[in-house]
């Protein structure tokens, strides 16, 4: 699975279709690279940990919406998950059918705040 | 003296009195010392008090902080150990935060402080040390006495007060009885205590209880805050059918309902909550009363072996650590479901039957079966089948979590000399799911087909019913479903349905057949077609799409039993198990009302009344349907045949062919000569008779021993008067017969020229009568004539089990045709037999699109009928065969047509000789119309039922498909999940072993997500999904693709 993003009027870059390209950071659209191995999970929050286009694996950082200059655009983002076809070779003792993957769900996690958000908060005086 | 004495004596007096004065003021002075002391320490004692009150606030404040900050750490964070944000991990009971040994965010101390290792617990651990202002470790100076202590509790691991959840009653019911409280019904008091708006604190249900302690012990398992998944669907005992009074084995009108709920973290929640949800989870007996249940005990078990199993180093070797100095925890608890699956049923009395229920209640995922297209994620037991629910798990924390600080000041001595608590409840970060085929399709931006012949065609489709079509303005009229989805290859191939009467295309939308002329195939078989119309006629048995109603079909759009997205909240006939579901579905001709069933084959009720059934015979018949073959249960009889299609002609009846009796002409001067042959000498004999004054009208028999020309037929003699008067003077004399009415006036007799053309006349005409009148006879009893053809034209095909294969049991798919002869005795017998067996194996748990063609007339001329019994099943076994019989015949049988053979016979009779007229012309193949009743997934006897789906039946009369010539090294009908691609307009060659080898073009999900795009920068953290793949080299059979690594085959 990989996200993309494409600043407002660019062109969505053609779908990866293999593994390892990357994109520049900076670049006007692109996708990230695709996650392959579980480096890049988090057992905390059980999630597949997004690299960041920049340097580092804080997660994705999003450009607002709203541009930022007269110069930056804002973006859209995507996501994209690649399905494979049958690999005969792999599936030689596949004594069945080629079942295709399904794909049942797909859960987004990201933090749309600069810190967590309190929704309430006391001082504990008597229990 | 004496004055003096007196005066010493005065002055000794006053002295006495300025001691005791002083004493008093000193021990004035004394007491206000000592108060001022007293005051002073008590205010010392209290300023210091509070100075450590306050720096405990601040601790506590101090560590909330932490704690947000470190959650938000953990979120974008390789190898975070799961563990060390957990309190007490795999602990149950858990200590109060005052007694924790192993708070949340443990502090790592090498060597650990001698205090903190006294048992019982002198001072809470700590998960932060903030200084010292009193203590210093003297073991470890990094133990300060002024800390903090933490409790961190993901919020979806308690059990939400707030939940709409219909069973939320029974789960804190449950709850409080695993916890032991004095308090009974604990639920309904809750819930009635519960105001409109919601519960702000957990403590608002503090005056739920008379006795605090059972506030105590319940409160720590409930929250106010949770993230919800608001596309729930709803199951579990939601049977209303008051109309039967039947709690089992009936039709249940399931809603699908959607609902928000809070699910419960599998990976977080502590062991009562998940007793919480586990126990009474069932299905079988009636709703709310499984047959089948998870038990008290039984929930306890699963419950505490899911706490230990986070603990446990799974996942490739991973060991799991509750400290932040060893961070290499790669797993902590379950990953996917089928993680979860596999794990309940390594636990002893989890039989598969259970596990498949808890999965059932527990995956959020609706993944019915009847909506499954493969055995991708196949399930013995999905949530329509529960008659007791609870509600669900998810794997991952919805971002909100309970927090607790503990703020602890120790003194010199290392005591607890001050400690403040705070709680906060904090949203870390959100989650986003897609889930449904409506969010899969939002948004979508995949590539669409590069030929405009398919556009609107995609590499992957969604499920549940496959989005195909060329038409857009049916595509509009298509709902997404709401309650499910999926992402799955699409099931196309590269060949429309085409006109040379090849099977199988590209699923269009109207697989169902819409009644359109788009939709109605030519009929340019290369077999004649001698009946029917130039066009077939292809019907669904169930529409719907515009009105996605099965009680309500509609015959116009394209959808069916579970047409692509029906909102929810629409009443289906779902079973309650596949047994009652739709495998009884059936309809009868002529009233072509369809029928459901329940599993005994009772009627239920009647789905709907087609008009317009226009179908042909069972002898030239097309089909296709989708059919989903259940695995065997060892509790019903599924070892035998399971009908798909049970096809009982009528009676037979005249083929195309049909009799004119204008061919039954015979040439006068033949037919004259034929009585000449026979009958000059007869006339000679006849003249001599009548002359030598023979027989009278009242003694005919005077004409014995002359050969009566058509005495056979029944054609008595001619009168003599008619022959022999011509109402002139008879040229012989007195003729012994008179004329007139009395014959006693004397006539004239004819010569004996116009005699013999009188009685020639006379029997040409007799014999026209009588041909004429047989014909009448014939015309009006027709069918009575054709009892002795044989009867009972009978297609069957039917399924029967063949085996297994890993996990996968498989079919075997048959046919036969037989036509019962009907002997002298009435009973029928077989006279006529052929059967097929369909060269693929049919698996269990997968849809097949089957597409039959048979056609069972021999060729205009004669001869024994082709082998066209064509199978074209859509599986990954094999496309289009056409499938030799199996079986040796004679040839088809034939008739002569009932009335040419009966008019030759008359005419063979009369005339004792071969008339221009062969009866051989009129032989034709027997053929019959629709029966009684045509049986869809039973036989016409109500047993021997299919177990399992069918769906989309489509008939269609004259459709003797076979594969085009051209199309035989290669047959377009190309098998399922097949290597075109619309995007490309082309095959690609699959190989990823050596992706230069061939176009290794993978399929991609694409769509944009606006929820990520706001007004100010946002991290997205990861993601997660949860996706299935059959394999037969799984144990379970149906293991889960795991997000992230590279996988071979499967998702990137």
């Amino acid at each position: 699975m990989r996200f993309g993003w494409r600043r407002s009027g660019a062109t969505l870059p053609p779908f990866p279709e293999a593994l390892g390209v990357t994109f520049p950071p900076n670049a006007s659209s692109g996708w990230t690279a695709s996650i392959t191995n579980d480096e890049h999970y988090s057992a905390g929050s059980n999630v597949f940990l997004l690299d960041g286009r920049d340097a580092g694996r804080l997660g994705f950082k999003t450009r607002p919406a709203p541009p930022l200059s007269s110069t930056e655009q804002p973006e859209e983002y995507y996501y994209s998950v690649e399905i494979a076809p049958f690999n005969k070779a792999a599936d030689v003792d596949q004594l069945g059918p080629f079942m295709p993957p399904v794909l049942d769900d797909v859960t987004i996690y990201y933090m749309p705040w600069g810190a967590a958000r309190v929704l309430r908060e006391e001082e504990v005086i008597d229990e | 003296m004496k004055q003096a004495h007196a005066e010493r004596r005065r002055r000794r007096d006053r002295r006495g009195m300025v001691l005791i004065i002083v004493l008093v003021v000193l021990a004035v002075l004394s007491l206000l010392v000592s108060a001022f002391a007293v005051v002073t320490r008590l205010e010392t004692e209290a300023a210091r008090n509070h100075l450590e009150g306050e720096r405990a606030r601040f601790l506590a404040w101090s560590g909330l902080e932490a704690a947000k900050f470190e959650l938000r750490r953990m979120g974008t964070t390789p190898a975070y150990p799961a563990a060390w944000v957990a309190y007490h991990p795999g602990e149950h009971p858990q200590p109060p935060i005052e007694q924790a040994t192993h708070p949340s965010f443990r502090l790592h101390l090498d060597p650990v402080p001698s205090i903190l290792t006294a048992s019982p617990a002198r001072v809470p651990y700590p998960s932060g040390v903030m200084g010292s202002t009193h203590y210093r470790d003297p073991d470890n100076p990094q133990f300060g006495g002024d800390y903090y202590t933490l409790r961190v509790t993901d919020a979806n691991g308690l059990i939400f007060l707030n939940d709409t959840n219909p069973h939320l009653r029974r789960m804190l019911d449950t709850l409080g009885a695993y916890l032991g409280l004095s308090t009974s019904e604990v639920g309904r008091k809750i819930l009635a205590a519960r105001p409109p708006g919601g519960f702000r604190s957990v403590s608002d249900i503090r005056t739920v209880f008379s006795n605090q302690d059972d506030y105590r012990a319940i409160a720590p398992f409930l929250t106010c805050h949770a993230w919800m998944d608001h596309k729930v669907v709803e199951m579990g005992e939601q049977y209303t059918a008051p109309d039967t009074g039947q709690a089992t084995r009936s039709l249940r009108p399931a809603t699908l309902a959607l609902q928000s709920r809070a699910p419960i973290s599998l990976n977080s929640a502590p062991v009562p909550v998940l007793v919480a949800v586990l126990e009474g989870i069932g299905y079988k007996g009636s709703p709310g009363a499984p047959g089948v249940s998870v038990s008290p005990a039984l929930a306890e078990t699963i419950a505490k072996a899911i706490v230990d199993y986070r603990l446990a180093a799974v996942g490739g070797g991973g060991s799991v650590s509750a400290s932040p100095m060893t961070p290499q925890t790669r797993r902590y608890g379950f990953q996917s479901w089928g993680e979860f699956y596999g794990f309940l049923r390594t636990i002893p009395g989890v039989s598969e039957e259970l596990a498949a229920i808890v999965l059932a209640n527990c995956n959020p995922n609706t993944d019915l079966n009847k909506l499954n297209p493969d055995l991708s994620y196949y399930r013995p037991v999905d949530k329509t089948d529960l008659t007791s629910a609870t509600t669900e798990l998810c794997l991952a924390s919805g971002g909100i979590f309970k927090i607790e600080s503990l703020g602890v000041v120790l003194d010199d001595e290392g005591e607890v000399v001050a400690t403040a608590k705070v709680a906060a409840v904090v949203r870390v970060f959100e989650r986003y799911v897609d889930t449904t085929q409506a969010d899969f399709e939002a948004n979508r931006v995949d590539a669409d087909a590069r030929n405009p012949a398919f556009a609107g065609l995609r590499d992957l489709t969604t499920l549940p019913e496959y989005r195909n079509t060329l038409d857009k303005a049916q595509l509009d009229r298509l709902h997404e479903a709401e309650y499910d989805g999926q992402v799955s290859f699409n099931m196309i191939t590269e060949t429309d349905v085409s006109v040379d009467g090849v099977f199988a295309g590209y699923i269009r939308g109207h697989l169902d057949a819409e009644d359109t002329a788009d939709n109605r195939i030519p009929m340019l078989a290369p077999y004649p077609l001698v009946r029917g119309g130039p066009e077939g006629n292809p019907k669904s048995v169930i529409g719907g799409s515009s009105a996605p109603n099965i009680l309500s079909p509609d015959y116009a759009g394209g959808s069916d039993l579970f047409p692509a997205g029906v909102r929810s909240s629409i009443a289906r006939g779902l079973g309650w198990d596949q047994a009652d579901a739709i495998k009884t579905v059936h309809h009868e001709v002529p009233q072509s009302d369809i029928i459901l069933t329940d599993g005994h084959g009772n009627y239920q009720e009647t789905l709907a009344t087609i008009p317009g059934w226009d179908y042909f015979a069972v002898d030239a018949v097309g089909f296709e349907l989708w059919f989903k073959p259940d695995f065997n249960d060892p509790g019903l009889t599924t070892t035998g045949r399971q009908y798909l299609i049970d096809w009982e002609g009528g009676e037979p009846e005249p083929a195309t062919t049909s009799f004119d009796s204008s061919d039954l002409t015979f040439d006068p001067q033949d037919f004259r000569d034929a009585v000449h042959e026979v009958y000059d000498d007869n006339v000679a004999n006849y003249l001599a008779a009548v002359v030598a004054g023979g027989p009278g009208p009242d003694s005919p028999t005077r004409f014995d021993g002359i050969e009566h020309p058509m005495g056979a037929l029944g054609i008595p003699p001619p009168p003599p008067s008619s022959l022999f008067y011509d109402g002139g003077p008879l040229p012989f004399g007195n003729f012994p017969y008179g004329q007139g009415a009395d014959e006693t006036t004397p006539g004239v007799m004819q010569d004996a020229e116009t005699f013999a053309q009188l009685i020639e006349d006379y029997y040409t005409q007799a014999l026209a009568d009588l041909l004429n009148e047989s014909m009448r006879e014939v015309e009006e009893a027709p069918e009575e004539d054709t009892t002795t053809w044989g009867a009972k034209g009978h297609l069957q095909v039917w399924l029967e089990p063949a085996g297994r294969d890993g996990v996968s049991e498989y079919y075997t798919l048959k046919a036969r045709f037989r036509i019962d002869a009907k002997n002298e005795e009435g009973t029928f017998s077989a006279d006529y037999v052929r059967t097929w067996t369909y060269p693929g194996k049919i698996r269990a748990g997968t849809w097949h699109h089957l597409l039959f063609s048979f056609w069972a007339l021999p060729p205009p001329g004669g001869g024994a009928p082709p082998d066209r019994m064509n199978f074209a099943v859509d599986s990954p076994d094999g496309g289009g065969v056409l499938v030799p019989s199996s079986t040796t015949v004679a040839a088809y049988p034939t008739e002569q047509h009932a009335q040419a053979r009966i008019a030759y016979e008359v005419a063979r009779s009369v005339t004792n000789v071969a008339v221009e007229f062969d009866p051989e012309d009129y032989r034709v193949p027997i053929e019959f119309p629709l029966g009684e009743i045509v049986s869809i997934g039973r036989d016409n006897r109500g047993g021997r039922a299919f177990r399992g789906l069918i769906d989309n039946v489509i008939f269609q009369g004259n459709w003797p498909k076979v594969p085009a010539p051209a199309a035989t090294p290669d047959p377009p009908d190309r098998r399922r999940f097949d290597d075109y691609r619309p995007s490309l307009d082309k095959v690609v060659q699959i190989n990823l072993a050596t992706p230069s080898a061939g176009d290794d073009i993978h399929l991609f999900y694409n769509k944009r997500t606006p929820i990520l795009e706001w007004d100010k920068s946002i991290t997205v953290m990861g993601y997660h999904w949860t996706a299935w793949r059959y394999s037969e080299s799984s144990p379970d059979g149906f293991p889960d693709i795991p997000p992230g690594g590279s996988h071979p085959v499967g998702l990137i």
